[in-house]
This record gives structure tokens, C-alpha cells and sequence, in this order.
């Protein structure tokens, strides 16, 4: 154990400054979430909940924005979603980088450039798409609105790290007579599995926080997914007030700082490989 | 350097590794089986059958003047013509420049710092957790906290309390250019942990022999960080670069959530502009053509990285 | 709820009734109002009880550019709504020149006849001499204030406008914000409308007509009058008006002591802890000028039907049975609404003290400024406004230029 220096105290007072900076709006979040209506009008924001009212905030966030329903909806977007998209990228990224189709680079810049334009403006031709093919409001039609989403990232990360993969492992591989649907699932996808883990991570996040076409494409609270259905509870005809709201909006969050946890050790090993490209 | 790269560990970047690849592709045939193609197909139809359908109506709308309800006329470049003569072109393009030039150096500077002090030192896993927490809840979240901070009923009331009355009196979402500055800070706050986190990864994959026969040699400190682990940081910072660019040019979700671009339009940036116009003056040709001028300055952008990076992945 | 489900996984957007029971349907009313959802269901559970079996089910949508957006695309399709809510006045021009709307006329002449209608909320609804819209709820725009500031200090509810402008001061005095002020997209008329009102009722009208300009004689004086009070320090910081007006904090706890606002606000109030008559009152902003008389601003909101929906004539009579007055005083108690039918009587005791300043004072109601004004002009004039609210100085003749420009692009096209 080195003795502590100057420079080792300074910096860590830097980072518990900046800590504690990053963490006081989570903080009063936190708090508010838990006062009552009277306690939250009659004190400033800062101050500690006279008694301690989250749950009870929670329920009515819970109940006024049928946050059940929406939540359930959005576990299950994300998480088909997330994987689908990943799927349907590591075949794209497989047939470009790997079996190098004519054309690849074209086509890779057609499935990577669907998602740099501005995407609120697609919310109108699918809004239009969707009620003619007759999916609008179905849970079908935001399983693919999200896969197809999320597909373009995934493209560009798993091109890239597939380009990295030896080329040698394919070609014992075709020697053994594999097919190229057995040497992507039984070499590529599982060298992969980091990555992937990332990239779910990533989608599901995206997915989950998703809100205009949440709202857009589906109509009920029981195809809505979870941001929609919380933000009925805000703004001016919303009918609740900030530590109702802050208490949905938490509770709303609490599964992205679930999967956090679990894929924080994943995290680090899997980004790796990503960055080598 | 002495010593030969360990197995999965990086040390020089990518170009390494794909001249590995090289040497073993020059020997072998390519092969253009019809099924090859089968592969990028579901990718393709998902992608086209969704997005570029939509680009391709919102192009096409561009040269009308739809409002979402009647038959749409054809007008041509009027809109373009329009959008160049907007008097508020100007208020859009700064504030589209303001946000990506902030969103790129302030979540990475600060990123890139918060790792570098955190490597190696104890309590790592608080602090990442307490840098991350605020992306974990979302924007809308964000937005939601921030909106009220910055409220009159929010930390003006901290302020004042604590006598710092200069700032007490500070509107922070009405005074312009103040409210852009404002939500870049919340933004900034909500992003700077997962730059952060993918920094973390980006050192740990620095061999750590190499920094160690560095310092033996006598680099140490600042000199260390800046000629061997920020030129290895290279591949990782222009990844977390150009993500940013695309999402800093892109900024819209924050920015409506907290002012709708306002008060009267001076913290818009194109996104929010083109949703304005399409969506409250019902404006759509006007919007659509807004959102194809921001589509180019975001490709154009974006080309630099993904020409770069190709470059050595050689497709 | 069943019936959402069955909703759900057929059909597109709001097409289709859904059947529970042998013959009771509910049709998807579309809004962008949410907290009214509980209350839209029970009521239309009411309609499905009475004599035709059609209800109503809320499908509200959280972002109001999010619902006009896909209203607006969905209009002139099958797709469309079979019922929603709209705007009244100007706002239905769009729609009733698309064609998106059925005509309600036979049924409103009814409805006058049977209950008595409010004129003035009627001629909202009234396009080309033709109406499309029931009123679905009606809202006075009236001054709240918090009781206990104004009992605090000694003050009265104000009867002339000299005492309005006195009562403020007493409340700064004491570093009480007097008027709660807003900036926002749309909340920059809200005090334009009062001053001109105040200033000329026969301007007003002109103005929103497109008869006379925003750089007239009147226009400019109702602007020094409103620069005036600004200078004065009587109007608080401005805020944003979504953010609060849903938890509006310097109001409940005293540091605000008035708002100007539309008397759906109430019901914030009351779900904020508020009692009413108790903690707060509301009272009829005094005339500048007593020889203009006392002016208010009324707003409407419609439910409209889908002229091109398959339900319309279901749709209809569902409307045609939410007019009845039984109906309507249940609606009303669900929402703390005044019917705008004269044989209905509200209870909310603020609303009644206010209807009978209305009468005592005769009051002139007039529709407010973001229906009465083409929305192409309303939507970027109330936005301009704000920059007048955050900063009182400026040059008055050149803003109210650029505000006149835009009304002349609008009327110099309109047919």
C-alpha cells in the first residue's frame, strides 16, 4: 500500500466533489419523489419529506398511468427487440464482411444510414404505413418498429468486429465441410457473445426510453410501452403533480439500473473487443 | 517496445490486425454465391421497407406545401428558397453548432478525465455507478428534474436561501443564449457517465507492459498520458466521437421535453425546428425540407469517421 | 378493462366499436388530455347505458403535436377518430375545409331548442354558417387568488381596476409576486387578450378578423397599458407555463398570489390540496376603462365526429345523448365543468360565484384568442409574444410590425 500523497488526496476530493454534484439532482429527485402534496408545496424542494410518502407516490403513478401494462409492453420490446436486432445484424455483418457480397459497402451504408435522419419525421409515413398494412396499435407493429430501429447500430458495431475474427477459423472450418449459417453460429456468434451483451445493453436502453413513437404508433394503454404510458402523468392537462410524477418516472427507470448491474461486469471484456474492430 | 503482443490484448490498434487478414485473404478466392446474399436481406427489407420509405416521402414532401390534412401541391425548391431566407436560420444553425461542438468536447473531456483519475483507485465502482445513474433514468427523467431545477422553484430558491442572490434571480430557461447553455449542462450531466464507462475499457485494454517500460524510460505523469495512453486511446475516441457527433446534431428529445426550442424559438436547433414546423404550424413540406438539409449536414459529418474507419476494416 | 383489450389487436387507428353485452359499442374518443381519461370512460359507460347503447372510451395521446399530427393524417381516411376532442373557432377550419368533419347543424337546432345553448359558445362551433362540434366542456378565464395572501394583507376582491392595481402593489410590498406570468409556445396571448380586450372588445374583434393590424391605434395602447404593469414589477418571473400550471408551487404556497388562467385550472387546485372557497377564490379582471364595460374571455372546447369514419352515425347519436342535461350534470360533476346548456347548474361553488359576477356585472364574453385568430397566425404570434414578456423594452412599433407581417401572409392568401 503506497502512503497517500498529496496528489492522490487532491484527486480524490476532485471526484467526491464532482460525485456528490452528479448525484444531488438524483437526490432531489429521490426526496421529492417522496413527499406528499402539502409537504412539497409548503417546503422548498431541498429540504427532507416531512414523512415518508414514496410508496404511496408510487402507487398512484403506478395506477394513473397503468404503468403495469407498460411496463410489461416494454420488457417485452426491448428484450425481443434488442435480440432480433441483434440477430438480423450479425447476418447482415456475416454477408458483408465475411462472405464480401458485391455491393457491400452500399449496402452496408443503406442498412447503417436509416437512423441519421432526423427521427422524429418518421413518425407521420409510418403513422400511415402502419394504419394501411392495418398493424397500427399492435404489439406486432412495435416489436418491428424497435427491431428495425435498432438494427442499423448493431450493423455498424458487429461489421466491425467480425473484420477482426481470423479468417483461418472459416477456412479449417469450410475444409470440414460447414455450411456458412453453422460456421457464423458455432465460431462468430459465440466469439461475439461480449459484444452482443453491449449491444443489448445499448438497444434495450434505447427501446425502453423511447417515447414519441410509443405514443405515435400505438394508441391503447395495452400496447403502449412504458414511457408513454408514464407520460400521461406529466404537464399541464397530466392531472398529477412533481413527486407523483418523479415517483413514475423512478420507478419507470429502475429496470435500466437493474440491467446495468448485471451486464456492468460483461461491459468492460465485451467493449474491448468492440474497440479492435 | 520489448515485448510481443499477448493474445486479445490490443496494443497498436486495428491495422495490425487486419493486415493479418490480409495476408490470409490474398490467398483465397472470393466467392459470389447467390445465397451469399441472403444474408443482408433481412436487414435490407426491415431498414428500406421502414426508413427509406419514410426519407423518401419526407424528400417528396420536401417540394410541397403539405400541412398534413389537404392534397399536397408541388412547389419545387420554394421551400429550400424559404428555409435559406428564414429569419431564424441563423438562430438554428448556431444552436445546432453550440450543441454538437459542446456534446462532443464536454461528455468526452470529462469523461476521458473521470476515467483516467478512477483507473486503478479504489471506490471505483461508486463512483462509475453514481456517474452512470443519471443515463440510466432516461430523458425524459432528465428532462422532468432539470425542467424544475431550473424552474423558479427550483435551485433560484437554493440560491437565494444560501444569499448567493446574483444567481437567485438567473432565469435559467428564459435568457438566451443562457437556456441552450442550460440544457446542454443537463445533457452534459446525463451522458459524461457512459463516455465514462466506454474510457474505462478503452485504458484497460492498454497493455499495461507497455506503459510500464515507458515509465522506465523515464515518462511519467502528464508526459506518460499524452504521448502513450492517449494516442492508444485513439480507436475508442473516435468511436465515442462519432456517436456523439450523430446524436449532438441530432439533439432534440431533451431540448422538447424542457423548452420546445423556446422561449420563441431561440434554443431550437434544426431537430427540434423541423418538428416545430411540421408538427405545431403544420408546415410539412417546410419541415420535411429542414429535416433533408439536416440529413446532409449529418452524413457529411459522419463520412469523415466512417471513411476512416473502413480504411483499415478494407470491405 | 375488456374492452380495451378487444380494441387493441384488430383494426387501425380508432375504427371500430368494440361489443360487450349484445348491443352496447364503445367508440374511441381521441385526446390529448389525459388526466380527463377516468373521467371520459365513466361518462361514456353512462352513454352505453342510455338509449341507443353507444359509448365512449378515452384514447388519450400525451403529446398534444403528437395527437393534432396524427388526427391531421388520419382525417380524411377511414382511419380517422370516430369521435375526439378538437379546438373550437378558427381551429376547425382546417378540418371543416378537408371535409374530415360531419355536420352537426340539424342536431345543435335541436339542442337549442330543447336545452338552450349558450350563444356564444355555439357560434364557436359554427363554420360558414354551419356547426360541427358539441361543446365538451366551456371554461371562463377568470383571476385566481390564493385567499390567504389576500386575507394576509388586508385585501378585497378588486372591483375597479385602480383597485386591482393597488392590491398589487401591497402584495409586492411584501414580496409577494401579484401576477403569475407565463412564456411559453402558446401562453403569450393570455395577457394580450386580457389588455385588449380591456382596451376595445370592437378591436379585438377586428384584430382576430384580420380588419385591422396589430400596429393600430388600439393594439398599441392595450401594449403600453400591459408594459405598464410590467414596469410596475407586478407580474412574477416568468415560467413555463406546462411545467407549471401541473404543479404550480408559487400559487399553493402564497409566493404567487393571482393567476389568470381558464377555470379547468381548478381542478389542479383541488387535486393539489386546495379547498375551494377556502384557500382560493376567483373574480372577473375589472375593466381599465369602466365605459368599455366588463370583457372576459371564454374558451370552448369541442367533441367533434369523423365524417369519413364508418361509426359516424353511431358517433352521432352517442353526442346527440351526452347533450342531454342528465348527462351533462354528471359530466360536469366528474370534471368541475360548466355546461354550456342554461338548464344545467354547475355546483362548484367557485364557478357559481363567478357565473353570478357574470350576470351581476354583465359581463361580455368573447372566444379566446387562440380560436378566435386563424391558427397560421395565432400559432407564431403567441410565440413572438414571449419576447415582449421577457423583455418589456423593446422597440413596440417594430415588434408589432413583425407581428402584422405575419397576419398579412395569412390573410393576403386566404380565400
Amino acid at each position: 500500500m503506497k502512503p497517500a500523497t498529496i496528489k492522490q488526496v487532491v484527486i480524490y476530493g476532485i471526484l467526491i466533489i464532482a460525485a456528490v454534484l452528479w448525484a444531488l439532482p438524483i437526490w432531489w429527485a429521490v426526496i421529492n419523489a417522496s413527499k406528499s402534496s402539502s409537504d412539497f408545496f409548503a417546503h422548498p424542494f431541498y429540504a427532507i419529506p416531512r414523512e415518508f410518502n414514496l410508496l404511496s407516490n408510487i402507487r398512484s403513478a403506478w395506477d394513473s398511468a397503468a404503468l403495469g401494462t407498460g411496463f410489461v409492453n416494454s420488457i417485452i420490446y426491448g428484450v425481443v427487440g434488442a435480440a432480433a436486432s441483434i440477430a438480423i445484424a450479425s447476418l447482415a455483418a456475416y454477408g458483408i464482411v465475411v462472405l464480401r457480397i458485391r455491393g457491400g459497402f452500399t449496402i452496408f451504408m443503406v442498412i447503417y444510414s436509416g437512423t441519421v435522419f432526423p427521427l422524429q419525421m418518421y413518425i407521420i409515413p409510418l403513422f400511415r404505413m402502419y394504419n394501411s398494412i392495418h398493424i397500427y396499435n399492435t404489439r406486432w407493429g412495435l416489436l418491428l418498429f424497435y427491431t428495425a430501429i435498432s438494427v442499423p447500430f448493431c450493423t455498424l458495431v458487429l461489421r466491425g468486429f467480425y473484420s477482426t475474427v481470423p479468417n483461418e477459423y472459416r477456412e479449417s472450418a469450410m475444409v470440414e465441410g460447414a455450411s456458412e449459417v453453422r460456421i457464423l453460429r458455432s465460431i462468430y456468434v459465440p466469439l461475439s457473445v461480449s459484444a452482443a451483451l453491449v449491444l443489448f445493453l445499448f438497444q434495450f436502453t434505447w427501446i425502453w426510453n423511447d417515447l414519441l413513437f410509443g405514443i405515435v404508433l400505438s394508441s391503447s394503454p395495452s400496447v403502449h410501452p412504458v414511457m408513454a404510458s408514464l407520460s400521461s402523468l406529466m404537464g399541464l392537462y397530466g392531472g398529477s403533480s412533481l413527486p407523483v410524477e418523479l415517483a413514475g418516472t423512478l420507478i419507470a427507470a429502475s429496470p435500466m439500473l437493474v440491467l446495468f448491474f448485471t451486464l456492468r461486469r460483461f461491459f468492460t471484456q465485451g467493449l474491448s473487443l468492440v474497440v479492435r474492430r | 517496445m520489448t515485448t510481443l503482443p499477448a493474445p486479445g490484448v490490443v496494443t497498436t490498434g486495428p491495422a495490425q490486425v487486419s493486415a493479418t487478414n490480409d495476408a490470409a485473404r490474398s490467398g483465397r478466392r472470393r466467392w459470389r454465391r447467390p445465397t451469399s446474399y441472403l444474408f443482408v436481406v433481412p436487414a435490407l427489407v426491415l431498414v428500406v421497407g421502414m426508413f427509406w420509405y419514410s426519407i423518401v416521402v419526407t424528400v417528396w414532401l420536401s417540394f410541397t406545401n403539405s400541412n398534413g390534412l389537404s392534397s399536397a401541391q408541388f412547389i419545387g425548391l420554394a421551400n429550400y428558397r424559404a428555409l435559406w431566407h428564414d429569419p431564424s436560420l441563423s438562430t438554428n444553425v448556431y444552436n445546432t453548432l453550440i450543441w454538437a461542438a459542446a456534446m462532443i468536447v464536454l461528455p468526452v473531456g470529462l469523461g476521458l478525465t473521470a476515467a483516467v483519475m478512477l483507473r486503478k483507485r479504489r471506490g471505483r465502482t461508486v463512483f462509475q455507478t453514481v456517474f452512470y445513474l443519471p443515463y440510466a433514468i432516461g430523458f425524459v427523467t432528465t428532462g422532468v428534474i432539470w425542467s424544475f431545477l431550473f424552474g423558479t422553484s427550483g435551485i433560484s430558491v437554493l440560491f437565494g436561501a444560501l444569499g448567493i442572490h446574483s444567481l437567485a434571480n438567473v432565469q435559467w430557461l428564459n435568457d438566451v443564449p443562457l437556456n441552450t447553455y442550460s440544457m446542454i449542462i443537463a445533457s452534459t450531466w446525463q451522458i459524461v457517465g457512459v463516455d465514462m464507462l466506454l474510457f474505462f475499457v478503452g485504458l484497460d485494454t492498454i497493455d499495461p507492459q507497455i506503459t510500464e517500460a515507458a515509465s522506465l524510460d523515464g515518462a511519467a505523469g502528464w508526459r506518460l498520458f499524452r504521448h502513450i495512453t492517449l494516442p492508444m486511446l485513439t480507436p475508442m475516441t473516435r468511436v465515442i466521437v462519432a456517436i456523439s457527433i450523430v446524436n449532438a446534431l441530432q439533439a432534440f428529445n431533451l431540448i422538447w421535453v424542457m423548452t420546445q426550442g423556446g422561449p420563441y424559438g431561440s434554443s431550437s436547433t434544426f431537430a427540434v425546428w423541423t418538428y416545430q414546423q411540421s408538427f405545431q404550424y403544420f408546415k410539412m413540406g417546410y419541415g420535411a425540407a429542414i429535416a433533408v438539409v439536416l440529413t446532409i449536414f449529418v452524413l457529411l459529418a459522419s463520412i469523415g469517421y466512417l471513411r476512416r474507419s473502413l480504411r483499415e476494416v478494407r470491405t | 378493462m375488456a374492452m380495451v383489450g378487444t380494441a387493441t389487436f384488430t383494426g387501425p387507428a380508432g375504427a371500430a366499436a368494440t361489443r360487450e353485452g349484445s348491443s352496447v359499442s364503445y367508440l374511441q374518443l381521441s385526446n390529448d388530455k389525459p388526466s380527463w381519461t377516468t373521467g371520459i370512460n365513466a361518462i361514456g359507460k353512462v352513454l352505453a347505458g342510455l338509449d341507443g347503447g353507444v359509448g365512449w372510451q378515452a384514447q388519450p395521446y400525451s403529446s398534444t403535436t403528437a395527437f393534432q399530427g396524427v388526427v391531421r393524417a388520419a382525417a380524411t381516411t377511414s382511419q380517422a377518430p370516430p369521435v375526439f376532442t378538437w379546438w373550437s373557432g378558427q381551429q376547425l377550419v382546417p378540418l371543416v375545409k378537408a371535409g374530415a368533419l360531419a355536420n352537426m347543424t340539424s342536431l345543435v337546432k335541436v339542442w337549442e331548442a330543447k336545452y338552450g345553448l349558450n350563444p356564444d359558445v355555439e357560434n364557436a362551433y359554427k363554420v360558414n354558417g354551419q356547426y360541427y362540434g358539441a361543446p365538451l366542456y366551456t371554461s371562463d378565464w377568470v383571476m385566481y387568488y390564493n385567499k390567504k395572501d389576500f386575507a394576509k394583507y388586508g385585501l378585497g376582491v378588486p372591483m375597479t381596476w385602480a383597485q386591482l392595481m393597488s392590491d398589487a402593489a401591497t402584495l409586492k410590498a411584501h414580496g409577494i409576486a401579484p401576477f403569475d406570468y407565463y412564456v411559453d409556445d402558446w401562453a403569450g396571448f393570455i395577457w394580450f387578450e386580457q389588455f385588449l380586450l380591456s382596451e376595445s372588445p370592437t378591436a379585438y374583434q377586428q384584430l382576430v378578423t384580420g380588419k385591422i393590424s396589430y400596429t393600430s391605434a388600439p393594439v398599441v395602447k392595450a401594449m403600453q397599458a400591459w408594459k405598464t404593469v410590467a414596469d410596475d414589477g407586478y407580474f412574477g418571473t416568468p415560467e413555463d407555463i406546462d411545467t407549471d400550471l401541473g404543479t404550480p408551487t408559487s400559487f399553493v404556497n402564497g409566493s404567487t398570489a393571482m393567476v389568470l388562467i381558464g377555470s379547468w385550472f381548478e381542478s389542479d387546485l383541488i387535486h393539489d390540496g386546495m379547498v375551494p372557497g377556502k384557500d382560493y377564490g376567483a373574480f372577473i379582471v375589472p375593466p381599465i376603462n369602466p365605459a368599455v364595460g366588463w370583457q372576459a374571455i371564454f374558451e370552448t372546447g369541442p367533441v367533434v365526429v369523423s365524417a369519413h369514419n364508418s361509426d359516424k352515425q353511431a358517433a352521432l347519436n352517442s353526442v346527440n345523448t351526452f347533450m342531454e342535461p342528465s348527462v351533462q350534470v354528471k359530466w360536469d360533476g366528474l370534471e368541475s365543468f360548466v355546461s354550456a346548456e342554461n338548464s344545467v347548474k354547475t355546483t362548484d361553488p367557485t364557478a357559481i360565484s363567478v357565473a353570478n359576477q357574470i350576470i351581476a356585472d354583465h359581463v361580455h364574453m368573447s372566444n379566446r384568442y387562440w380560436e378566435a385568430t386563424p391558427p397560421e397566425i395565432a400559432v407564431p404570434v403567441a410565440s413572438d409574444l414571449s419576447k415582449f414578456i421577457l423583455n418589456p423594452d423593446l422597440p413596440l412599433m417594430p415588434f408589432l410590425t413583425t407581428l402584422q407581417d405575419l397576419a398579412t401572409s395569412y390573410w393576403s392568401t386566404a380565400k
